[in-house]
Formats: structure tokens, C-alpha cells, sequence
């Protein structure tokens, strides 16, 4: 019998990110309400049913519990799956039988089933988008095994800070809990499945750790009003961490809204101009709820999804430090009058900023908005927030505007947003869902390089890995080019006849395979087939390291044995 | 040079006066033997003050060490370097007369653990007796172990076996490796400095025990002893050299001996680079295979047969001081090459050794501290050091000798501390970094940090630092302005100390 105060998704999952958090595999609807009902004018309540004093009544045809089920890769043994290990999530209803759940939740996913209030069946669900960068999935359940549709949530970009919030959540056994909370504030952050900022959501003094799938509620049923005072909202939000200060993190409703627009026909609950609250009209006749400034609660709706490419929206492409120091706006020749501006660190090959900024330039401002020596600017709802959010939040393929401080003078520059995906870095930031790339040649285990290798060594991994590996992944992670767009490592050897004497070697970096200098894993199947005249194959390594030298005539012997002897039953991944 | 990870060892000082001793056992009161060695070995205690390696115009707190120590020629107290390192003030005691003799430090081997004291007051040597140093005693057999472990007032006896004979780290310095020799005879802290013995003679001198291990102790052997003592003849400790170079027991694969080239029948050990500035560095080149080093045959496992053991090629190298030279016998591609090569001190250029007794050298300019990269100065983050150091650090650490490539480098420079002042508020983001130039003047070694701040500039002194793209500019007139007042602020008697000084 599942508990639904079963605790946090199990280790096994991976991935820990750089911060302190807890990862939320849990999806969470953050319902915000307004308190203040005495300064608005509402129109008559229309709900099918009077529902205004029980949140939970409503929200039970929206909340879906997820069972999940994961079998990643081992990065040390890159041929063989990882245990299978289990785990449960909370989804939403974005559409009649579509879904909407963290990415993070079902990174390296095996199986998902689904439970919704009232069926005791599950339903097979499958995976249809996924994004890690803004950490988002949309899940399709098979229509057939619902007896009727899901009533679909439409997410509000509403802000109120400090308005309470509810949460909710489905447990295996169709019960609905909830629990509250209070909106905090907002800032830009980096989510656990990327390695770029966007804006969250943070909800403190949560009732209840927000677990896996916890849904969040605005507004509590004893704070229900009567029919001349609604108190109900719209959901705000889907959580994605929470800690141990009670704190909760919300992927907010602007980001759901838009990737929903990006992968879909439906325009209902897409805001196009950011600083306008309403929302594009529902079929006529539907039954709704309607405020001025408020989400829509359509009856149904239905999600057309459109796969054709989604290109997601900005990386950055740069990173900054602020600029409190006056002895370094001096020494930058900037005028005295000028204290606003962040300062250009460095400038990736990769993302919006390659190609158009340079190190030691100071962004002033973004799209007009000036920045202050924080790199923050001052967002009209959110107040201030961290530059970056200017760039993530926009669709690829949009135009940005730097104004920058270079070479002691003001210019301007225009930047075509560009994003791009964890597997184009040097050294990737995740490999979600695909198997390792690895090649093993007498015993030999070349791997390329990722965050996700080097992340084995534990939570402190970045004090442990051999430092020639890290310095990769912390200076040029972002800096793939077109003589190297790979790391790849001889990760350690499986010990043979063949490789005798060279058993010890272990996380040295490859630098020529049969003197061709390796750019990256495939090169290795390319060089190879070099020099066809000589008896063995050559690997030279960086730093100070042997030559290892491999008889290609024992070659094929060799890797039949050592796939026998360590059950390896597939010497070679490129993807 | 590598540094032990899995093993840790520990130094057998002990601080504190405890007045629990050995039981002894053996031999009774009253022996031949006995009676000597009350002669020879002696109670040493000192003080000593350890260096601050992070504000270096201070000192840390004063601590106590007890260890032990014996007559060694004439007029020379024989003892370890780690009991009487860093220290302010040394006392030996024999075993049964109370009176104390102040003493000090003639010459001191921090490679090697060994130091030599005298005492100014003649009268201590009058009734001693000189112990003899025999040659390494065989495996299994007894010695005995004499000196004062845990303090006490009589000399303790311990006795066991020769255990293992092999070449290990020595932890006073903990970069050097020499000859060590295992026993079971117990070796407590108060020991070191002490004699082991069998037959009569000197066989090694106690000097560090294993943690979390029972039966493990290790002494010096006399090849180490007599290297050191004839180092000092001429007045001057020059220390234990290397060839410089890197080597890899690569012959193990059959492919690889044959893609080098090397005959069938010889045996070796493979080049994988040398040190710069090495005498090797101009001789041997990386896929070299040395067979020979002067008449020892070289095996595929480095190791060469000496002094009746199978013992690392390094150990012909221990044989020879500093300038001397050993012939290598070599294949380069196949052809046989005789070249020789000469003994250095061949340090690496971030120093992986402990340093001791010397000052640490600084520049304090405008409150910002200035210090050179050594292992002192990465252990001031604590017993975790190794994984808590800043990243740059550790790279530099343990990969200078691939990445600097630079030959007029000698040193890397670290920003080690700020002393708060509002011309350096802003440089806390840059401590522990280590230096790359200041002003465009690339910084090679600490003089040169003293030298760029001495210089006229114009409004800035820019500092680069390595592997970070930020630059630190500091308001030089302001700098100069206020350069005295912080160092009389946080009472700093110097603003630089570039040579180290006795």
C-alpha cells in the first residue's frame, strides 16, 4: 500500500544538482486567489456546480498521479543499464488527455502509468515533449482508457506576491491532501535539469514538505467567500524543488504557458504581451469562470499538439560578474555618471551572446532596460530580477538588444536569440534518455566526457575528479569548436592478456588515436581504419601519459573475450 | 612526485609530557649492552613554532615534542628532523643524571627526517659512548628498538623482527622517498630519533609509525644515515637528489616493447617525460626505454637489484649526492645510446615538499598579501586540503611540471590574504588565486610582485590572475597612500621578506 508522505525521489535518480535543494519529483498547481475582493466588480459565479467553498472538488478532475519507472545508464560501466528503481510523481491536466509534469521527473523514463481521482484503473501514459532546459514535459494518456476527460488547467500569470497558496496532491490510493503555503517572490534560477537561469516562482512556509507531485493550491477553503466574494483563483504553477527551510520552487505559469503555445496549435492560455493580464477568449458558450484579470477555468479544451520543431527558447551564451568595484569602472573608462552595468567574464561559442559580445564588455542594458551592477533589471511585476531572464525567456529566433560599455564607449548591438542543446557543449551538461558514448577496444573503455561522468564522484565531485578532467567541464564546457567539439577520455581498462601493463591507467584525456587528433567519439571509429599497413593501433593521451599500443591482429579475439568475461554484450555506443 | 592517498602515516613526536612508559623487556638491568646505550641514547626535548603560512609576518603557537636521539661520532647527537624542526629551543637529558644540556641544531636533512645536534656544554660528552652503524640487516631477523616512547625518564626496550625493506614517503616532508625498513618492534610516539639495533650496532634510526595498524613501525636505514653524514662533511646540507625524470613500467606489453623497438631480450623501464631544467631533460626523451643505469640492470618494473634486495632504480640515484653523475643505458627507436647524466635537486616548481625552519617569504602591498604556492600554504586548508583547495590550486598542484612551460618560471605566486582597508575592498573575490602578471609585467617568482609594486605606473595596478578572466584593478596613488598606515594598522614589521633568512 503506497504512502502518499512517501519521501523524496530516491538517489538512484542521479542527477544532484550544484545547489542545496531538494529535487521536487513532483508536480505541483499553484492556484493563486485574490483576498482583496472587496476592490474588484465580479460577474456571477457559472460553475456547473457550486463548488467555491471546496477547492479540492475542483481540483480533482486535474490532478494525476504518476507511477513512474527509471533504467538509466551506469557511467562506469556505460554498457549496461542501471537497476530498474521506482518512483511516483504528480502531473496536471493541460488538455483533455495531455499532461503536464516536470521534465526532471521523467528523465532517463523506463514507463509511466497514470492514476486519476475516481478510476481505480491506471492508464497507459507515454512521453510525447520533452524539455530539460526549461524543465517541462507533456505527457499524452490513451483516450480509450478514460471514462471521461481530464478537465484541462489553465495557468494564470497573475502575480501576487505574498497571496497564500494551497497545494494538493493525489495519492495512489485516490485520495486528495493539501496543504498551503505563500507566495514569496520571484527570481531566476537555474533549474536541475539546466544549465541555464530562468524565472521561478519561490513559495515559503509550506504546511507540508512539498513532495513528489504535492500540487499547490491558492487560497484556502476556509477562506472561501460567498457567492458575492469568490475566493477561488487559477493555478500559478508547478513546483520542481523544495528544501529543508520549507520552501518550495515553481516553474511559473509564463514558462508552462509558452512552452504549451511553442508545442501546440491551442492558443488558450498563451499570453502574448507579457504585460497583459487577459486572456485570449474561450469557445463561446462554454461555461466558465471570467474576471477581470483572472485565469479562465474553460469546461474543456482540447490540446493539439504539434511536433513539428520545437526549438525551445534563449541560452545566454555569456557569464557576468557585477560591477560594485569604482576603481574598476575607472579603470573601464567609464564616466561616473554611468553606475549601472554588469561585466562580460567570458563569452561561450555557443548561445546568444558567441559571436556578438566580448570578455570585458559591460551590458548597460537589455532591450532598454538597464541593468544595475548586480546584472539585474527591474521588472514591472517581479520587480528585480536577474538579467538573464531577458534572453531565456525568449522564443529562438527573436531579436534581443545589448546596450554595451566597449573600448570606453557606449554601443549598440542587436543578437539573434539562439539556444542550443546539452549534447552541442563540449563537455554536455546531461544525457538524459540516451546511453553513453563509449567505445571499448581491447579492453580499453573510451568515454566521452559529461557532467553526468564526472558527477559520480559524489556530491563534492568537484574537489574529487582528477583536476585535467574537471578543468574541461569548468572553462571550456561551453567552448565546443571545429577541432574539438568532444572530450574523449580513457575512462579505465578492463583487464586482458591484450592490455597487459597498462591496467592502471585511468581518466586520462585522448589526444591522437593512430596520430590523428581525435575531435571527438566518432573520430575514434575513423582512426581506426588509419594506417592499414601497421600492426597496431596507437592512442597518445594528454598531460604526461604512455602510449598505448594495441596488436590488431589480437584484436578481435581479445574483444570477444573481454565481452564474454565481463558480459558485455555491446563493445561500441555512438549515438 | 607522487603523495601517498590511501595510506596515512604519522610522525612520531609527541607533545605534552606523559609520565606512562614502556614496560621494558629484554634485556635486564645491568647488561653490557644496557649500560651503553644509557652512554648513547638520550631524552630530547625541544619547543618548537610553526610558520603561519597565510598572514607569514606571524607565528603559529609554541608546542612541546619529546623524542629521542643517540651519539654519533664525535660530539654529534644523531636524531630525527620532525623532533626538532621549527624549533625555538632544545634540551637533551641522559637516562640517569638529571642535569639538562641545552643544545641546538648543526645540521638538519628535512628529505630525509635526520638532523645532527651539539651540545656546547663539553662536559655531556664525558662518559658517552658512540654507536656504530652496521649495513641493512636481513629480513626476519631481531632488532631492538631504544629510546623514549611516551616520554618517561629510562630508556625502553622494544624488540621484534625486520619486516619488509622497501621505498616509501618519508611524512616529515611529505614529497620525498627513500629506503625505509619495516619491523614489528613497537615504535611509539617518543621513539623517533632513537636507535634500532642488532649485534650491537646501529641498523636504523625509529622514525614513523602507521595509523589504524598494529605491528607496523619503520626506521631509517644506514644507507639513508650514512648519505646524510656524508653530505655534511663539507659544512653544508645539499640534500638528496633525482635524474628528473618520469617513467612507466610500460614493457609489461609485449606490443609496446615492440613498437618501441626494444631487442627481445632486453628488459626496461619506458621515459614518459623529464623535468625542465633536469640535466636529463637535454638526454632522454619521452618513449626512451632505459635498460641501464651505471652497472645495475634495469627491470621491466623499474626495479634493479642492490644491496642483495630488489629495490626501485631510484635507490642507485639515493647512492650518489648532488653533481655526481650516473650512466644511463638507453633505446631510443630501437638503437642503443650510453649517456650521462648528472644529480640534481630537480624540485618541481610548486613545491610538494614541507618546508621547515625558514621564514616563509611575502610581499604585503596595500594590505593585499602575496605568497608563493607551496604544500605549506595548500595545508592551511586543513586535513582535507587535498579536495577543499580551490580548483586552480589543485591543478597547479599536481600538474605543474605539464603545464608550465615556461623556463624562466620559478614559482607561482598566490594571493593568500587581504588585509581590510577601503583600497582593497573589492579584492575578496581573488583570494587564494594564484598570480599571472600585475600591470602586464608577468609574475615569474615573488621578486617580481616586489618589483611591480615598486614601479611608477599610472593610474592602476592591474593584477591578472591565472585561469580567471576578471582583472583587479587597485587605485595606485591611493595604494601608496595608504601602503604604511595598514601595515602599521595590523602591525606587520615588514612589507616584504623575499629571502628567507635563519
Amino acid at each position: 500500500m503506497k504512502n502518499h508522505a512517501r519521501s523524496q525521489k530516491s538517489e538512484v535518480r542521479g542527477q544532484k544538482s550544484e545547489s542545496v535543494l531538494y529535487h521536487l519529483s513532483s508536480v505541483v498547481c499553484f492556484l493563486s486567489s485574490v483576498l482583496f475582493a472587496a476592490m474588484t466588480l465580479y460577474p456571477q459565479l457559472t460553475f456547473a456546480e457550486d463548488r467555491q467553498t471546496d477547492l479540492t472538488e475542483a481540483m480533482k478532475q486535474s490532478i494525476v498521479y504518476l507511477e513512474t519507472s527509471f533504467y538509466g545508464y551506469e557511467q562506469s560501466q556505460p554498457w549496461r543499464h542501471k537497476n530498474l528503481s521506482e518512483n511516483w510523481a504528480c502531473a496536471c491536466a493541460v488538455g483533455e488527455y495531455e499532461l503536464l509534469t516536470t521534465a526532471w521527473n521523467v528523465a532517463n523514463l523506463a514507463f509511466v502509468k497514470a492514476l486519476r481521482y475516481g478510476q481505480n484503473e491506471f492508464i497507459s501514459a507515454k512521453i510525447k515533449v520533452i524539455d530539460y532546459e526549461c524543465n517541462l514535459c507533456l505527457i499524452e494518456l490513451d483516450p480509450n482508457a478514460l471514462s471521461e476527460p481530464l478537465k484541462p488547467l489553465i495557468f494564470s500569470e497573475d502575480y501576487q506576491k505574498g497571496a497564500e497558496v494551497d497545494f494538493y496532491w493525489l495519492s495512489s490510493d485516490n485520495h486528495l491532501y493539501n496543504g498551503r503555503g505563500y507566495l514569496d517572490r520571484a527570481t531566476v534560477q537555474k533549474t536541475n535539469t539546466s544549465y541555464e537561469k530562468r524565472l521561478h516562482y519561490i513559495v515559503a512556509n509550506t504546511s507540508h514538505h512539498t513532495g513528489a507531485g504535492q500540487v499547490y493550491c491558492v487560497g484556502s477553503p476556509s477562506n472561501a467567500g460567498s457567492r458575492s466574494k469568490p475566493a477561488v483563483g487559477g493555478p500559478i504553477g508547478i513546483a520542481c524543488w523544495a528544501n529543508e527551510n520549507k520552501e518550495a520552487g515553481l516553474i511559473p505559469a509564463e514558462t508552462i504557458n509558452r512552452f504549451l503555445a511553442a508545442v501546440s496549435d491551442n492558443k488558450s492560455g498563451f499570453i502574448e504581451d507579457e504585460a497583459s493580464l487577459s486572456l485570449s477568449k474561450l469557445e463561446a458558450g462554454s461555461p466558465s469562470l471570467e474576471f477581470p484579470g483572472r485565469a479562465s477555468i474553460p469546461a474543456s479544451t482540447t490540446l493539439n499538439v504539434r511536433l513539428t520543431k520545437y526549438e525551445g527558447f534563449g541560452s545566454v551564451g555569456c557569464t557576468t560578474s557585477e560591477l560594485l568595484d569604482p576603481a574598476m569602472r575607472s579603470f573601464l573608462k567609464m564616466p561616473t555618471t554611468l553606475k549601472n552595468g554588469a561585466y562580460v567574464t567570458d563569452v561561450y561559442n555557443l548561445g546568444t551572446a558567441s559571436g556578438v559580445l566580448k570578455k570585458a564588455d559591460v551590458i548597460l542594458a537589455i532591450d532598454a532596460k538597464p541593468l544595475n551592477s548586480y546584472g539585474q533589471f527591474m521588472h514591472p511585476k517581479y520587480e528585480w530580477l536577474d538579467f538573464n531572464y531577458l534572453i531565456t525567456s525568449k522564443p529562438v529566433g527573436q531579436t534581443v538588444l545589448f546596450e554595451l560599455w566597449r573600448d570606453g564607449k557606449k554601443i549598440h548591438l542587436g543578437a539573434e536569440v539562439k539556444s542550443f542543446k546539452a549534447s552541442e557543449m563540449l563537455v554536455p551538461y546531461h544525457e538524459y534518455d540516451q546511453q553513453p558514448e563509449y567505445i571499448i577496444t581491447g579492453g580499453f573503455i573510451l568515454q566521452k566526457l559529461t557532467r553526468e561522468y564526472l558527477a559520480r564522484w559524489g556530491d563534492d565531485w568537484t574537489g574529487k575528479v582528477t583536476p585535467h578532467l574537471y578543468h574541461y567541464y569548468r572553462d571550456f564546457a561551453f567552448k565546443p569548436t571545429s577541432v574539438r567539439n568532444n572530450i574523449v577520455i580513457l575512462s579505465y581498462v578492463l583487464p586482458a592478456e591484450i592490455n597487459l601493463g597498462y591496467s592502471d591507467l585511468r581518466q586520462i584525456v585522448v589526444k591522437k588515436f593512430n596520430g590523428m587528433t581525435i575531435r571527438n567519439i566518432a573520430d575514434i571509429l575513423t582512426a581506426q581504419k588509419l594506417n592499414p599497413e601497421s600492426s597496431y593501433d596507437v592512442i597518445e593521451f594528454e598531460m604526461d601519459n604512455p602510449v598505448v599500443v594495441i596488436p590488431r591482429e589480437q584484436l578481435p579475439a581479445a574483444d570477444m573475450f573481454i565481452s564474454k568475461r565481463y558480459g558485455i554484450h555491446k563493445l561500441l555506443n555512438i549515438n | 612526485m607522487r603523495y601517498h592517498q590511501c595510506i596515512l602515516f604519522t610522525v612520531l613526536a609527541f607533545s605534552g609530557i606523559l609520565s606512562a612508559s614502556q614496560t621494558p623487556k629484554g634485556v635486564p638491568f645491568g647488561t653490557t649492552e644496557q649500560q651503553s646505550l644509557e652512554k648513547s641514547v638520550f631524552l630530547i626535548r625541544s619547543v618548537k613554532q610553526d610558520f603561519d603560512y597565510v598572514t607569514p609576518w606571524k607565528q603559529k603557537a609554541m608546542m612541546q615534542s619529546i623524542g629521542s636521539g643517540f651519539l654519533i661520532g664525535r660530539q654529534k647527537v644523531l636524531t630525527n628532523a620532525h623532533n626538532v624542526s621549527n624549533c625555538k629551543y632544545i634540551e637533551l637529558k641522559k637516562e640517569n643524571i638529571a642535569k639538562r644540556y641545552p643544545a641546538r641544531v648543526a645540521f638538519i636533512g628535512h628529505d630525509c627526517d635526520l638532523a645532527i645536534l651539539t651540545i656546547d656544554e663539553e662536559s655531556f660528552f664525558e662518559g658517552t659512548v658512540p654507536l656504530e652503524l652496521a649495513e641493512i640487516p636481513s629480513v626476519n631477523s631481531t632488532v631492538s628498538t631504544y629510546g623514549f616512547p611516551v616520554g618517561g625518564n629510562r630508556i625502553s626496550v622494544t624488540e621484534g623482527v625486520v619486516s619488509r625493506i622497501e621505498t616509501d614517503t618519508y611524512v616529515h616532508s611529505g614529497a620525498d622517498g627513500h629506503l625505509v625498513i619495516q619491523t614489528d618492534a613497537a615504535i611509539n610516539p617518543g621513539n623517533s630519533g632513537g636507535p634500532v639495533m642488532q649485534n650491537g650496532k646501529v641498523v636504523g634510526v625509529a622514525f614513523q609509525g602507521l595509523l589504524m595498524t598494529e605491528g607496523i613501525g619503520y626506521m631509517i636505514p644506514t644507507t639513508v644515515i650514512r648519505h646524510f653524514l656524508v653530505d655534511i662533511e663539507d659544512g653544508k646540507y645539499d640534500g638528496f637528489g633525482s635524474l628528473g625524470v618520469l617513467l612507466y613500467p610500460g614493457l609489461h606489453s609485449a606490443s609496446y616493447k615492440d613498437y618501441l623497438k626494444v631487442p627481445a631480450n632486453e628488459d626496461g623501464i619506458i621515459v614518459v617525460a623529464t623535468i625542465m631544467h633536469s640535466s636529463v631533460e637535454s638526454i632522454l626523451q619521452p618513449n626512451d626505454v632505459v635498460t641501464r643505469i651505471d652497472n645495475y640492470n634495469v627491470d621491466n618494473d623499474g626495479m634493479v637489484r642492490i644491496y642483495g634486495l630488489r629495490l626501485h632504480m631510484s635507490e642507485v640515484i639515493e647512492t650518489k649526492h648532488i653533481g655526481q653523475a650516473s650512466e644511463l643505458t638507453f633505446y631510443r627507436s630501437g638503437k642503443l645510446m650510453k649517456e650521462t647524466a648528472t644529480v640534481a635537486l630537480n624540485r618541481p616548481i610548486f613545491e610538494q615538499a614541507r618546508q621547515y625552519d625558514r621564514p616563509p617569504r611575502y610581499v604585503c602591498f596595500a594590505g593585499l598579501t602575496f605568497v608563493p604556492a607551496t604544500r605549506n600554504f595548500l595545508e592551511t586548508w586543513g586535513r582535507d586540503w587535498q579536495t577543499e583547495i580551490p580548483h586552480y590550486l589543485r591543478y597547479l598542484f599536481i600538474h605543474s611540471m605539464q603545464l608550465n612551460i615556461e623556463r624562466q618560471r620559478k614559482e607561482y605566486i598566490v594571493l593568500a590574504e587581504i588585509m581590510p582597508d577601503e583600497v582593497n575592498s573589492y579584492a575578496g573575490d581573488f583570494r587564494s588565486q594564484p598570480v599571472e602578471s600585475i600591470n602586464g609585467i608577468t609574475i615569474w617568482g615573488l621578486d617580481d610582485v616586489y618589483k611591480a609594486f615598486k614601479q611608477a605606473v599610472g593610474d592602476f595596478y592591474t593584477i591578472k590572475f591565472l585561469g580567471n578572466n576578471q582583472v583587479l584593478p587597485i587605485d595606485a596613488k591611493k595604494a601608496r597612500l595608504r601602503h604604511r598606515l595598514i601595515l602599521d594598522k595590523y602591525h606587520i614589521p615588514a612589507e616584504a621578506r623575499l629571502e628567507g633568512t635563519l
